[in-house]
């Protein structure tokens, strides 16, 4: 919402610059800043005053005018436009502005004539459709003024960006309130007259209430034979200021009580209200009715309607309806001034999908009992403008007067709260400012919160509003504060941090993806997983929530392969969710690691060859990560995986909890897409309780032996290392493989493989006997479960 | 002799072999003759069952030690030939060093982990909770009446089911006031979603961190206190806080706060929109009403409560200057952290 300075002006008397004003009121939570309601081009269009007008030697339809533009002197312009005269102010494009279609005011010569600018209509200058002429303005505008400055009328305009508690502000009198409290000042109500004819206006109209919970309260007023016409400059100008456009005299004075009160009106032009009276009730199912902007609506029950005696007339408390619309020729209105609920304005205004200015306000909570002031006060402003008599008395239907709350208020609690030791002296005086009357009594103030502040119901809001007005950033900020003397539970973010830390230690970037994903992008990473639809998504390709993490890396990794960065070492640690009937969310939500590779490990470099990503590297990273930083070993086994080629599962125990594999192409989208991929789900959990305990390092020599063996080669070495550990007795602290051959030298079927094992004793020296009984028994074994046999070092 | 002086014998004699500058093929010998299967270590230890029995521990280690020894002499002496090789042509000390890739934690990651960590000095301890949340926990116990215009403030995703991607962290705070009695002094760090148009400046999630501190006499001065801290913390010692009074349904008294532009230092820039503040999240007294929804006594208990939005901050700090970036992952744009 935009307000005047101006306008303000009439309410309290400021001194402040409008750039302190801002500021002073967004301290005080309506936040402020300045703007500009008029195009910056209407800075060069100037006022002239037409010094003489004379035919166009060689044109019929243009004049020669002289044009003063309050500098230097007058300049000779052509105009070709009918109503032009000498002795009129006009609004002049200097040489130099530029339109917003891109025109550009040039010297120019016209039929062999010298034109320095342009001479503008309204249509022009996209103030109305007006294109009949040029523009006139007033007998005494200031010679070379800009548009800006007449058009507003010097004005500066400040925009208001309102917290939606705060519907007491949505006018000019709620904003010069508030200014009262800040800065000591008195408020002015605006002070009117009105002059009402003999008939009674309960003659003309009644007003029922069929629903008296949406509607608690409607007052009309009958003006008649208005004249409607165009607005008065200062009107023009007012509404201009805060960026409203001029209709007529009419639809002016409404839509200046609204931005003066808050509080919305609406005008009918009373020949088109039927049978005398005004129905307040709910729309039946699929009603009908055609609203101001042109568009037909159907309706249902959560509407309500303001009615004649036969026909809807309006939307309440949203817009009104095309059949009773002010018009030109209008000469009988009647005004309405009422209180609608605000959750029936809400859901009307979503069903209709429409925002108006009145919705905005009726949603927030208008004042009930500020409506006859309104109503006067709009009765009076169109006798002004549009002239006409006011019939008497308002026809007020308010079946139970809404009564003011009584909230008290503890001096001590405010301070207790705020962190103050604010005087109780000093907290009247701030209720005061903002009419928030009270008696006091030992600190405790009873106060009678008015009706225009339904956001004030209980004390903590009355410390609100002590709190502003006295100033946040006057509260003193203590030098010492207190924590809680609380041991706090271990939180599986610490375990995840670890993760994150270990992976982009060893080369790994961390990415963020995007959690939400188009409904058919869920390809079965897992097997059991049902995503989660959103009911109302951005865009299809973000109607659903990630159940896998695979997605989102993928389109990562093809969005960097796509640009020529192939070598990606990813990983991303987030939350994934599926559909889970048992919780109350109706999801289930576990945190994953997702790892993916793809090109060169390491690059080649002078020294070191290259290492190509396969999924053994990607084994080692996931077993290595998990052994050092939880001490667990995760088991992998071989399965079918349709996303997969070499797919592995991954075990912690008994439980599977991820697979690794080689990526197949995902779909025909992400083609580019190889690479190595590993997910594995709830990592956090572990290692919250990992206790590590020293073990002594032996001082007694270690020896290392190697064992070759020659053996099936279909025999995996998951079971080969599993007979060596068996059969290896105590004295085995390590083994390692480090060759495997198949190949010319040795027979087909078999392989050779070359283990380094090391043996060693923690309280004595092994004997090399000992050593070669174990070495020899591991052989046994082997060869006992597998045929194997020793292979001779070269 | 006995069997033990043998073994020094031995060690002499390998270290005059040594001492004669072997060639390579020279050292491959000696590996065979010292070390072998068939070598002569390995000969002299098969006589130890005419030790006495009490010292043949100590035999068997003296042998095990000569082998230990002579490995490591020959391997060096090996090494030593393979060096030489090169240094034929002088080591080039100019050819660049093998380096290790570092990774990267995303910006994100980055400025949570500062956030946790300022506030973890200050006591604060971390809670999480999950993202798709009961319509209870994210409106209705944090006040937001059902209808009412404050639940526009946040443009929230439904599922089919009518749970919501949660707006906010604060129904981390909701579960924590159920599960825990005051004092309660925890952030929730986490990720939020918004059901509003992509572009530069917004994007339909984002990450923040809250605060809630429950305790007996917790004050709105002790909230500034806190906040000024952290930020004198994370932007600079000279930074200063703004308060504005403002409107969150779960707080009352509620308001913004703002620190004055690290980049211009106040005087008004690009970033700040010449204003000279930052608009970096807003904050209040834990509302009655809440308390009332999770069973505190608001009259014994107050507390207070803030957020912050983790992007915008990021963005702030490292001059992005499109939130999109952030989501997109370009590995040129991730290695830069
Ligand atoms: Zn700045």
């Amino acid at each position: 919402m935009n307000i005047s300075y101006n306008w303000l002006k009439e309410y309290i008397d400021i001194d402040l610059e409008p750039e302190v004003l801002a500021a002073k009121l967004t301290d005080a939570g309506l936040e402020a800043v300045i703007v500009e309601t008029l195009p910056e081009f209407f800075k060069s269009i100037v006022v002239g005053h037409v010094v003489s007008k004379e035919k166009h030697p060689d044109a019929d339809k243009l004049s020669v005018c002289m044009i003063d533009l309050g500098r230097e002197e007058p300049k000779q312009i052509i105009c070709g436009a009918p109503n032009i005269a000498a002795g009129q102010n006009v609004a002049v494009a200097t040489i130099g502005t530029t339109f917003p279609d891109g025109m550009k005011i040039k010297k120019a010569k016209l039929r062999g004539v010298v034109s320095n600018g342009m001479v503008c209509s309204e249509r022009e200058l996209d103030l109305s459709q007006d294109h009949s002429g040029i523009m006139v303005l007033d007998e005494d505008a200031e010679l070379g003024m800009d548009m800006v400055s007449y058009l507003s009328g010097n004005d500066v305009s400040i925009e208001l960006d309102l917290t939606p508690d705060r519907s007491d502000a949505l006018g000019h009198i709620g904003v010069a309130r508030d200014l009262a409290a800040l800065l000591g000042l008195e408020m002015r109500k605006p002070v009117f007259e009105l002059n009402e004819s003999s008939t009674p206006t309960s003659d003309i109209i009644s007003v029922e209430l069929e629903d008296t919970q949406s509607c608690p309260r409607y007052a009309a007023r009958i003006v008649k034979n208005v004249k409607i016409g165009a607005s008065p400059v200062w009107m023009r100008q007012r509404l201009q200021a805060i960026g409203i456009r001029s209709i007529n005299n009419v639809v002016d004075a409404a839509n200046y009580v609204l931005m003066e009160t808050g509080h919305p009106l609406h005008t009918f032009d009373l020949r088109y209200i039927e049978g005398g009276k005004i129905v307040v009730r709910k729309a039946g199912d699929k009603e009908k009715i055609t609203t101001l902007d042109g568009k037909e609506r159907e309706l249902d029950d959560s509407v309500l309607l303001i009615c004649d005696a036969k026909k809807p007339v309006a939307v309440a408390g949203i817009m009104g309806g095309e059949n009773s619309e002010v018009k030109d020729d209008t000469t009988d209105l009647l005004l309405e001034s009422a209180f609608f609920d605000a959750v029936v304005v809400r859901r009307g205004a979503k069903k209709l999908q429409l925002a108006t200015d009145a919705s905005h306000r009726f949603e927030r909570g208008t004042d009930p009992n500020g409506i006859p002031f309104a109503l006067d006060r709009l009765a009076s402003l169109i006798v002004e403008l549009a002239g006409g008599e006011i019939t008497q008395g308002q026809v007020d239907a308010y079946p139970q007067t809404i009564e003011p709350l009584e909230v008290s208020l503890r001096a001590q609690r405010c301070n207790a709260i705020l962190g103050t030791e604010i005087e109780t002296a000093t907290i009247s005086k701030i209720l005061n400012g903002l009419e928030l009357f009270h008696t006091e009594d030992g600190g405790v103030f009873q106060v009678t919160v008015p009706t225009f502040r339904p956001d004030i119901t209980r004390e903590i809001d009355l410390i609100e509003e002590v709190g502003r007005i006295f100033g946040y950033n006057s509260i003193p900020v203590p030098q010492h504060f207190s924590i809680a003397n609380k041991i706090n539970k271990k939180t599986p973010d610490q375990i995840r941090e670890r993760i994150i830390d270990h992976l982009a230690s060893i080369g790994f970037n961390q990415i963020y993806g995007n959690g939400l994903l188009a409904v058919d992008e869920h390809p079965s990473v897992f097997g059991d997983e049902e995503a989660l639809i959103l009911a109302n998504p951005l865009s299809r390709d973000m109607a659903s929530m990630r159940s896998s993490l695979l997605m989102g890396m993928a389109k990562v990794a093809d969005y960097n392969i796509n640009r020529r960065q192939s070598d990606l070492k990813l990983f991303e640690l987030g939350n994934v969710s599926t559909v889970d009937m048992d919780s109350d969310t109706g999801a289930c939500e576990t945190s994953h690691l997702a790892i993916f590779i793809s090109g060169e490990l390491q690059s080649k470099q002078w020294s070191q060859e290259s290492v190509e990503v396969d999924v053994f590297q990607m084994k080692g990273i996931l077993s290595s990560t998990y052994r050092d930083l939880f001490g667990l070993d995760l088991l992998f086994e071989p399965m079918e995986h349709d996303l997969f080629t070499e797919s592995i599962a991954i075990y912690l125990g008994e439980e599977k909890i991820g697979i690794l594999g080689n990526l197949k192409m995902i779909n025909q989208n992400l083609k580019s897409v190889r690479g190595v991929y590993t997910e594995v789900r709830n990592s956090e959990n572990l290692g919250l309780s990992r206790n590590i305990q020293y073990q002594k390092v032996s001082v007694y020599p270690a020896v290392e032996r190697d064992l070759s063996i020659l053996i099936d080669a279909i025999v995996p070495f998951g079971k080969i290392n599993e007979t060596i550990q068996k059969n290896a007795g105590k004295s085995l602290v390590y083994s390692r493989l480090y060759d495997i051959y198949e190949g010319k030298s040795i027979a087909s079927g078999k392989k050779s493989l070359t283990f380094r094992l090391v043996f060693q004793n923690k309280t004595r020296t092994l004997t090399e006997k000992e050593i070669d009984k174990d070495f020899r028994r591991i052989l046994k074994g082997l060869e006992d479960a597998y045929n194997a046999t020793l292979r001779e070092a070269i | 002799m006995s069997l033990f002086n043998k073994v020094d014998e031995l060690r002499s004699e390998f270290k005059q072999a040594l001492a004669s500058s072997p060639a390579l093929s020279d050292l491959e010998r000696m590996k065979q003759k010292y070390l072998g299967r068939k070598g002569v270590l390995n000969d002299l230890f098969k006589k130890i069952v005419e030790v006495e029995n009490d010292r043949r521990g100590e035999f068997g280690s003296l042998i095990n030690q000569l082998k230990l020894d002579i490995h490591d002499l020959i391997e060096e002496r090996i090494n030593d030939h393979r060096t030489d090789t090169l240094s034929i042509s002088a080591v080039d000390v100019t050819l660049p060093g093998v380096e290790y890739e570092r990774g990267t934690l995303h910006p994100i990651e980055s400025t949570l982990r500062d956030f946790k960590q300022i506030f973890h000095r200050l006591g604060f301890a971390v809670a999480e909770g999950p993202e798709i949340e009961t319509q209870w926990r994210n409106f209705d116990a944090l006040n937001f009446p059902p209808e009412h215009p404050a639940r526009d403030m946040q443009d929230t995703f439904f599922l089919e089911n009518d749970s919501v991607l949660r707006t906010h962290t604060s129904p981390v705070q909701v579960r924590l006031m159920l599960e825990e009695k005051p004092p309660i002094r925890s952030i929730m760090p986490g990720r939020v979603y918004r059901n509003e148009a992509i572009d530069a400046g917004h994007y339909c999630l984002f990450h923040q961190v809250e605060g809630l501190y429950v305790d007996k006499n917790v004050t709105m001065g002790e909230l500034k206190a806190t906040l000024e801290l952290f930020c004198r913390e994370y932007f600079g010692e000279n930074v200063k806080l703004r308060f504005r009074p403002s409107f969150f349904p779960f707080t009352e008294p509620s308001s913004e706060m703002d620190v004055s532009c690290f980049l211009c230092g106040g005087k008004g820039c690009r970033v700040c929109k010449q204003t000279g503040w930052l608009e970096i999240g807003g904050c209040g007294m834990v509302d009655p009403n809440v308390f009332k929804a999770v069973n505190i006594d608001s009259e014994e208990y107050t507390g207070y409560a803030f957020g912050m939005g983790i992007e915008r901050i990021a963005m702030m700090k490292y001059g992005i200057t499109d939130i999109r970036l952030l989501f997109e992952n370009d590995v040129r744009f991730l290695k830069q952290f």
